[in-house]
């Protein structure tokens, strides 16, 4: 008896799936309509369901969430907000994927701007905002900058969530312990390596199993080499990307390699494994964005205050100064072009971005990308530094890996690891990207 | 009771749910996958019909043709190291061994261990400068030896199948086991009436009486190693530059990295065709060694 | 005598080092992942990674179940996993026996569609399927209705070679009773397949509970969200808290060896009955 009723649900079951499989064969995401979102954003007093997809789901990230939605759902009795947490690399690589692909992400929803969303755009999974920042006048309250890279065809899809910018973090005990200088041109820097390297002390920390970690330090060295304003028109497929410049920054790569600047075994460790010995004290120099500062400053690191932020060294016949630095606004906050309530999923997504702003500023996890009213004495003080860095900063390059689309980030981290391991020459690096660039932007037109 | 065998009725209430249960949710996706795999398609925007372009391109893609050889080698290793291991201490075990239930017990635990956990275990057996492997060389004395295994691009696929290897030898092991265990003691104990040793024994009784279960046992191998996927992952995310890369860590990259959803389709309908192909072999192959 | 008596002594010692040596490196994991449990980075980093903590960092424990709501993802992964294997041992049975019992002119090409089911990879169709799941998303079916298609291949394929393997006799006097097919199989066979099906409970059980991509992709609130995903959550991007997270896969993993070591004892019952009936 019970055996035919569990029979005769697996049979259901089966059906529905079977059923629902038919009917979306072959659908893309252009089969959603547009009807339901008018028919119920009309009405304002009925209960109103929100799921917000966030990518903190460890508890000091989280906490701050939390109390948002609290906060908001007092101020609003008839609105109620799912908060749904996936652990980041999940998230972007897997989760929003496979949920963009068919619109079903979340109503408000973390993205990446630049290349990461440009598909869910054109796909029309993404709800335009323009006409929602102008009517709340939005813009007032962001800074200069910020929306760039959420920006697509000029119209307006994501609200920055924060900014970054690139520094090199020196442990001042242990440039102190061996009498070594902080660098402040490449010169130095490879000096710099060598003094630590003949003392037995793996100098830089680098995963470089993970692309993103060494382009970090590549990228920056290009923005060093070519200038800020070339960088972001060759990554943005304006000009080539094969220039003798990015070339030098290959090779300035290398030389650090071959002086033995990174742990040994470096393609073989990721880049939290490499991170973690720099903030256990045991390497002195780290390059990286500005997130980097809230391990500096916490409690459970051996670092505490004893970090020195300051620019990638500059680099003699360089196009780029002192003054441009790798970085800017590309993490997002967006809204799902089908959610049934546009008007309230904006005004969450507004609010909870501009407060993430401001409490991720506070623990030294980014730099606001909103006008934020928050007591200096509680923000992270190794942030701070890195905020009078760029204080004149005349220029920003996003890291290549989020500028660029699709095959030419794997191409990107490929030559990067090859330069690294050897195979491959800074001239094929410079030539390999500008060959999947084109191939990229070629697909684009088609 | 011929005419009960042949109720049509009693086959379909058999069959039927697990068939369409099955057909619907893993088999149905195969062939819209295999529809994907003839488009250009990044898997979001609007995909465009190119026919078997990207079939052509993967045959001309040096990648694809290293990570299919990458494992190929591994399911190589997988049933001539793994398996015989596995056999030759389900026999071992099976023989009855003082602790017998604590030993197979004992050898199971790595399978039970998400492979997760697994594979960070090993990131730091292989830590180049404080991994258990690298301090145990140099203990004793082997400091020669010494590698940066996973970033090196000679020695990491190695690197990636001794726990690959090492993890599944407990399952397979108990497969054995319990196969071996099934044979009725009787069998066993006329062959040793008849003066057969327990290595005779095992060999000449045990081992031939469980090939349907080694067949079962080689193509899980195989087809396990063809499939590998986690381990790598996390290990090596197939680097340093391509060099321990796998077909399915391959496809993935086209799925969630590069969004090459059309080509990445066209290298799941492969890994399923070279799969099949191989179990076709395996079992061509055990036919024989059955009419034997 | 006395001779061999002592060489099967040496042998018998010889095994039993070989034996226990591949204990320990078989048990290893185990007590790595319990250790750095109980350890700090700080530990860790600092070179102490296979040896006993220094200090008992108990305080993980109680953080990771401070932070996570693992009583309910453990409960979670508890449902998702149980129905997966209740369904997939039934399922899988019947169709075995239709295969390897029941005249019908389809029954091998049926076993093959089964077998294909082995070759499949979940990356392979996590988008059509994410898309023909979609009625179900965001509740424990989402779970099951792929991990139980996607175990009954390797389940069918064991019991279908475990089931040949067997004597008919048993069936055929039962018929003669005047069994009905139905009662054949649920009184006849199921018994005799016994230590297979724990067998296949147990593998079954591995790829359900440790599974993470579907587990990440089809179920989004906390509601529904399993422990295996749940722990993956803990590792934060920016900081790796080694200890929290192996409290975090110790927990998760106390509950697959109990299991395991209840289903092997059924294991070695069943064995112990199908012995003395055969």
């Amino acid at each position: 008896m019970k055996a035919k009723k569990v029979l005769g649900f697996v049979l259901a079951g089966t059906m529905i799936a079977a059923l629902a499989g038919c009917g979306s064969t072959g659908g893309t995401a252009k089969e959603k309509t547009d009807t339901d979102k008018k028919e119920s954003s009309k009405e304002s007093g009925e209960d109103i369901n929100l799921t917000f997809w966030h990518i903190w789901p460890d508890a000091e990230m989280g906490e701050i969430v939390d109390s948002y939605v609290e906060k908001f759902e007092e101020e609003h009795p008839n609105v109620h907000i799912e908060a749904v947490a996936t652990q980041e690399v999940e998230y972007q690589n897997n989760k929003l994927k496979v949920a963009a692909a068919t619109g079903s992400q979340g109503d408000v929803f973390v993205c990446w701007g630049g290349g990461y969303a440009k598909n869910y755009v054109e796909a029309g999974n993404v709800l335009q905002l323009d006409e929602l920042m102008e009517k709340n006048n939005t813009k007032d309250d962001l800074l200069e900058g910020t929306l760039t890279y959420g920006t697509y065809d000029d119209k307006v899809y994501g609200l920055p969530l924060k900014q970054w910018a690139g520094a090199l973090f020196c442990n001042e005990d242990l440039f102190e312990e061996y009498n070594v200088k902080i660098p402040e041109t490449f010169d130095e820097l490879l000096e710099a390596v060598k003094a630590f390297r003949a003392e037995e002390v793996t100098p830089m920390a680098l995963g470089a199993k993970d692309g993103w970690h060494i382009g970090m330090i590549q990228n920056a060295l290009a923005v060093r080499t070519e200038g800020a304003d070339y960088m972001n028109r060759a990554l943005q497929g304006e000009e080539t990307l094969d220039t003798e410049g990015i070339v030098k920054s290959a090779e300035l790569l290398c030389e650090l390699n071959e002086a033995g600047a990174f742990p040994e075994g470096t393609l073989g460790l990721g880049a939290e494994e490499a991170q973690e010995e720099f903030y256990m004290g045991m390497v002195p120099m780290y390059y990286g964005g500005s997130w980097v500062a809230s391990g500096c400053d916490s409690d459970e690191n051996d670092i505490q205050g004893k970090i020195k932020a300051v620019p990638m060294p500059t680099v003699d016949g360089g196009k780029g100064g002192v003054n441009s630095f790798s970085g800017g606004a590309i993490d997002m906050i967006m809204l799902n072009a089908n959610t049934k309530y546009p008007d309230m999923a904006y005004e969450f997504a507004v609010g909870i971005t501009k407060y993430m702003s401001e409490e991720a500023y506070k623990i030294g996890d980014s730099l606001p990308a909103w006008k934020v009213d928050v007591d200096e004495s509680e923000v992270s003080p190794t942030l701070k530094q890195i905020e009078n860095l760029i204080k004149n900063a005349d220029g920003y390059v996003l890291a290549w890996d989020t500028f660029l689309e699709g095959t030419a980030i794997e191409k990107h981290y490929e030559l990067l690891q090859g330069l690294m391991a050897g195979t491959t020459t800074p001239e094929e690096f410079a030539a390999g990207m500008q060959e999947a660039q084109l191939q990229v932007k070629r697909g684009d037109t088609e | 009771m011929e005419r009960a065998l042949r109720d049509k009725k009693a086959i379909c209430i058999f069959v039927l749910p697990a068939l369409i249960w099955f057909c619907a949710i893993a088999l149905f996706p195969v062939f819209q996958s295999a529809g994907y795999s003839l488009l250009d398609w990044d898997g979001v925007t609007k995909a465009k019909f190119i026919g078997a372009a990207n079939y052509i391109k993967m045959f001309q893609d040096p990648l694809f043709f290293k990570s299919i050889w990458n494992s190929i080698l591994l399911a190589a290793a997988s049933v001539f190291i793994q398996l015989p291991v596995s056999m030759i201490l389900a026999l071992v075990l099976a023989g009855g061994v003082r602790g017998e239930n604590f030993y197979r017990n004992a050898f199971f635990v790595p399978v039970i261990i998400s492979g997760t956990i697994i594979a960070h275990l090993w990131l730091k057996i292989y830590h180049p400068s404080y991994g258990l492997l690298n301090m145990g060389l140099g203990a004793v004395g082997l400091d020669a030896l010494q590698r940066e295994w996973l970033g090196d691009q000679g020695t990491a696929l190695l690197a990636c199948f001794v726990p690959m290897v090492w993890q599944y030898i407990g399952y397979h092991m108990l497969l054995f086991y319990s196969a071996a265990k099934s044979i009725s003691p009787e069998i066993i104990e006329a062959a040793q009436v008849d003066g057969a040793s327990r290595f005779q024994t095992a060999v000449r009784v045990i081992i031939p009486m469980i090939v349907p279960m080694i067949k079962a046992c080689v193509i899980f191998a195989i087809i396990g190693s063809l499939k590998s996927f986690d381990l790598i992952y996390i290990l090596t995310n197939g680097g340093p530059v391509h060099a321990s890369e796998v077909p399915s860590l391959l496809m993935y990259k086209k799925i969630f990295v590069t969004n090459e959803y059309g080509y990445a389709s066209a290298i799941a309908i492969f890994i399923i065709l070279e799969c099949l192909v191989f179990t076709f072999i395996v079992q061509k192959i055990f036919n024989h060694i059955q009419k034997d | 005598m006395k001779r061999r008596s002592s060489k099967l002594k040496r042998t018998g010692t010889v095994k039993t080092i070989v034996l226990l040596f591949i204990t320990v490196v078989q048990l290893f994991p185990l007590y790595w992942m319990f250790t750095f449990s109980l350890k700090s980075n700080r530990e860790i980093f600092g070179g102490n990674i296979v040896g006993l903590p220094e200090n008992w960092e108990w305080a993980n424990y109680a953080k990771v179940f401070e932070k996570a709501h693992l009583g309910r993802y453990l409960f979670n992964s508890t449902v998702v996993t149980g129905l997966t294997i209740a369904f997939t041992l039934i399922l899988s049975a019947m169709a075995t026996y239709a295969i390897v019992r029941l005249k019908w002119k389809l029954s091998k090409f049926v076993y093959f569609i089964f077998l294909t089911g082995m070759m499949l990879s979940i990356h392979a169709v996590l988008l059509p399927l994410f898309v023909n799941m979609k009625p179900v998303l965001d509740t424990y079916w989402a779970l099951i209705i792929p991990y139980v298609a996607f175990a009954m291949p390797t389940a069918i394929l064991l019991m279908v070679g475990t089931l040949e393997a067997l004597p008919k006799e048993l069936e055929e006097a039962a018929f003669i009773d005047g069994a009905n097919i139905y009662r054949v199989f649920w009184q006849i066979i199921m018994p005799l397949l016994k230590p297979i099906l724990s067998t296949v409970a147990i593998l079954t059980f591995l790829s359900a509970w440790n599974e993470m991509m579907l587990a990440i992709a089809f179920v989004s609130g906390e509601k529904y969200k399993t422990i295996t995903v749940g722990v993956n959550d803990m590792v934060g991007k920016y900081s790796t808290k080694w200890g929290l997270i192996g409290a975090g896969l110790t927990i998760a993993t106390i509950p697959t060896l109990f299991l395991y070591v209840f289903l092997s004892k059924n294991i070695q019952k069943s064995l112990a009955m199908g012995a003395v009936k055969g």
